[in-house]
């Protein structure tokens, strides 16, 4: 009797271990090209995250995404003091400040950068920082979206340098 | 919560308390190790229970564990950074099915749980979620009723989704026992 349990639990466990694995949580990294966007030359940015070998492994299995994050390098090369902001939207056409601030989503704002200084968000400053995360989780579950860099006051000139960390639960 | 007083009663049902082999309560403590989970790491966990058992091949055991995991560490553009790992807390119930009188000597068993885990993180929405754990444990009790007791647990929580947190738990820990007897 007690070797039948035994075996019968054994072969559960065994199982259930086999089975679970069946899904993973992953970290993905996805740097975006540095660009510089200024309130005179607003830079829009594709995000592809398909071009992303990680991405890709999983894209078909995704089962949620848990978490978005920004890190990396802003640089202020104007001499006011500024926020660098981050809006998301499924299309890339809004051409102005303006226009992304009626149209897009804000998911990122950065502390205070002094005048021609630099600021490096970590990982977990970014995600203090983030925004309206489930928008940001819809989008990267997409798989596409642009990007939008623009900053709290008129007239900005910031530099970015950043990389998208997602963390995403997915069938191995 | 309902599933795990559910749980108690039919162990309970199955036997009169007159009946009751073994009583004891014991505290542990150990590893705690996430699986397959890029965003946490490897940390440790402490807990109380107490275990009731109506015969001496089924056991009804309460618990409550504390646990944190490591932090996870990234290196990008140059700079090395880390993440909280969050603390666990977790209680609830399980069966145990095996040898789990309360009798000097060995005693191996099976644990079949569940329980409430709420994992709480900086920086993360928590999580708080009904969750299943099933693994063995071997028990060497002495005649001064001080049992020592090693058991690995793997735990499975469903997230939203159609996915899941899994854990492996490793804990090695001490019960007293009151003296009932029985076993086998």
């Amino acid at each position: 009797m007690k070797k039948h349990i035994n075996m019968i639990l054994a072969v559960l466990l065994s199982l259930l271990i086999v089975g679970c694995i069946g899904t993973g949580t992953i970290t993905i990294k996805h740097e975006l090209a540095e660009f510089v966007s200024s309130n005179s030359g607003m830079e829009i940015v594709e995000v592809d995250l398909t071009t992303n070998n990680d991405y890709n492994d999983h894209k078909d299995k995704i089962k949620s995404i848990d978490q978005v994050t920004v890190i990396g390098w802003l640089v202020n090369e104007l001499p006011a003091a500024n926020q660098a902001q981050i809006w998301i939207a499924d299309v890339g056409t809004y051409s102005t400040p303006d226009l992304v601030r009626e149209n897009a989503t804000r998911v990122f704002v950065s502390p205070v950068i002094s005048g021609n200084d630099s600021l490096f968000v970590n990982w977990a400053d970014g995600l203090d920082l983030i925004e309206n995360l489930p928008t940001l989780k819809k989008a990267a579950e997409n798989g596409h979206f642009w990007i939008y860099g623009i900053a709290e006051d008129t007239p900005f000139r910031i530099r970015f340098h950043v990389t998208l960390i997602i963390t995403l639960t997915a069938g191995l | 919560m309902k599933k795990i007083v559910t749980i108690f009663l039919l162990i309970f049902g199955m036997n009169s308390a007159n009946a009751l082999t073994d009583i004891s309560a014991g505290v542990y403590g150990g590893l705690n190790v996430p699986v397959v989970q890029e965003d946490t790491k490897s940390g440790s966990g402490l807990g109380l229970k107490a275990k009731f058992s109506p015969s001496p091949m089924i056991a009804a055991v309460a618990f409550f564990e504390s646990r944190k995991f490591g932090n996870p560490e990234m290196t990008i553009f140059g700079q090395n950074m880390t993440l909280d790992g969050g603390k666990v807390t977790s209680y609830g119930a399980e069966v145990l099915l095996g040898n789990t009188g309360g009798n000097p000597g060995p005693h191996f068993y099976w644990a079949l749980g569940i329980f409430n885990y709420r994992w709480t993180r900086t920086g993360f929405e928590d999580l708080s979620k009904v969750g299943y754990h099933l693994g063995p444990g071997l028990e060497l009790i002495v005649p001064a009723n001080i049992g020592i007791e090693i058991r690995g647990k793997f735990e499975i929580i469903p997230t939203d989704g159609g996915g899941s947190r899994k854990n492996a738990l490793v804990y090695v820990g001490a019960n007293y026992h009151f003296g009932l007897g029985g076993g086998m």
